[in-house]
């Protein structure tokens, strides 16, 4: 077994495609969330989100690149480029042979399939452009990214909803602790804000309409966003053999599904992957310092969430540090635990908590001391990442101070 | 005069200009005489192509897609021909063929 250690971060978010303005943004609780401006606003209702505003593909592709990629594996590419390039990592071509690549993604080339659809169904149209099916696949981030990078080891991707992203790390995360990859590059992409995907979340009644305010009594829904995250994992040993920058070690992994209702969260289910996460990394509930949750800001998730923390963590629970990233960055489905775990890991480096932003209120419902709005320096030793997808799927990843 | 070309459609520049974007090259470089292979084109690109070929002239193209080389089937009367495409003008003949056959 090999200690794993994060030593590279790519991040293209709704706060920027830097890493120390994505951190900058986390820390100060500024959120990135406002009108949509990527489809015509005309027939939607929930036209506030989380866009990533300053994506200019011509800045990172040829023409030729470009075209062949859906806005979600653009994504994928751009963070994993900036993620190899944080961690200085010199990729050989005998290391290319190894790196293990895995790519979380809810729903994969959501504006491809749109305009395939609109051209199809509403125009009447005889056929569709032939670039439909790859750049719509749900492997398509996986693949470019390994195309773009050179990367020829095990590859491929995950697709558990919002879960997507902790998913893909998670395993990876395995891979490279069992010894089968010495690197592994994981994360996870989204890029859902297209008219038929916001009609559909629409229709769930979820969406709010004015932010995203997570534990806030005033919450009114969570807020769609979109990005990716990108990080690059590896042995303890060849991180020091080179000499790398370690920003934390990813201690455990643990998952579970509720097997209950599509939609419906289940504290059970929640706690029980916590726990499998603290069994993972042989650590206890006392162990922990600091919990990024899930925290989509409906008031269901919210609710069911602070139950599985005091399942787990009994009367801790109200006064150990949990916030949400969701206030800042909306969210982005499969690439949203892939951007919290990046936060978890930045938090853990920098020995800072970034706040839950936008919060108003308490709510009685969900009594948890959710780092409102300030960040707090503080020391870190233990913290945990969880993501708690439709379908009842949840995946939580658990990492420690360097 | 072909009924597309009284309407001041040059079906040549129309293809030529239709490669150039595909492959992302100058149009001015796509020549009569350039073969597919010379212009690196790959089999996605072909395809790419003759799905622009349809759109913009309202036109359906059955290609056959081998390892290194491609042809279309076109219909005269009642027999079928294929046409293999090894160059830009192969390509032009093939689609005048299917537009002269269309408009009659």
């Amino acid at each position: 077994m090999h200690r794993v250690v994060v030593t590279g971060i790519g991040v293209v978010s709704p706060v920027g495609l830097k890493l120390e303005d994505f951190w900058k943004a986390l820390v100060e609780g500024r959120s990135g969330i406002g009108p949509l401006t990527l489809v015509s606003t005309g027939r939607l209702n929930g036209c506030i989100v989380a866009e990533v505003k300053s994506f200019d593909p011509a800045a990172h592709f040829t023409d030729k690149q470009a075209h062949l990629m859906d806005r979600f594996a653009q994504f994928a590419v751009v963070a994993a480029r900036s993620a190899v390039s944080d961690a200085e990592l010199q990729i050989s071509d005998r290391l290319a042979l190894e790196i293990a690549t895995v790519v979380g993604s809810g729903t994969g080339g959501h504006s491809t399939l749109d305009d395939s659809y609109l051209k199809v169904y509403g125009q009447g149209a005889a056929r569709v452009h032939p670039l439909t099916i790859p750049r719509l696949m749900i492997n398509a981030g996986a693949s470019h990214v390994s195309m773009d990078l050179g990367l020829k080891g095990p590859t491929w991707a995950v697709a558990t909803a919002c879960a997507s992203g902790t998913h893909a790390i998670g395993q990876a995360f395995h891979m490279v602790r069992s010894g089968q990859a010495p690197v592994a590059l994981a994360g996870g992409a989204e890029a859902c804000l297209t008219f038929g995907s916001i009609k559909g979340w629409e229709a769930l009644r979820v969406l709010s309409r004015d932010t995203c305010r997570p534990f806030s009594k005033t919450r009114s829904g969570m807020v769609l966003g979109e990005g990716a995250a990108m990080l690059v994992l590896e042995t303890r040993e060849h991180a020091l053999a080179r000499g790398a920058r370690i920003y934390a070690e990813v201690r455990g992994f643990g998952m579970s599904a509720d097997a209950a209702e599509v939609t419906a969260a289940d504290p059970a289910g929640e706690a029980r992957a916590i726990e499998a996460a603290l069994k993972d990394a042989k650590l206890g509930a006392e162990n922990v310092d600091y919990v990024n949750a899930h925290g989509t800001g409906t008031e269901m998730n919210d609710r069911i969430e602070a139950l599985a923390i005091y399942n787990v963590f009994g009367n801790r629970a109200a006064e150990l540090p949990v916030s949400s990233s969701k206030g800042v960055l909306g969210h982005s489905l499969g690439g949203s635990g892939a951007l919290e775990f990046a936060a978890t890991v930045l938090a853990l480096h920098t020995q800072t908590i970034p706040p839950t932003a936008n919060f108003e209120a308490p709510d009685p419902a969900c009594m948890l001391d959710c780092v409102p709005n300030v960040a707090r320096q503080t020391p870190i030793g233990i913290a945990m990442s969880s993501s708690f997808a439709f379908g009842g799927l949840n995946a939580v990843l658990v990492a420690g101070r360097a | 005069m072909r009924a597309w070309e009284k309407n001041g459609v040059d079906v040549a520049d129309e293809i030529k200009s239709i490669i150039g974007k595909v492959l992302k090259i100058e149009p001015g470089t796509v020549k009569a005489e350039s073969r597919l292979s010379e212009l690196a084109a790959d089999s996605l690109d072909i395809v790419e192509m003759v799905y622009m070929f349809e759109e913009r002239f309202d036109i359906s193209m059955e290609l056959e897609a081998r390892e290194s080389s491609f042809a279309v089937k076109i219909k005269r009367g009642a027999q079928v021909q294929n046409v293999e495409l090894d160059t830009v003008g192969d390509i032009v003949d093939a689609v005048r063929q299917i537009v002269d056959a269309k408009v009659g």
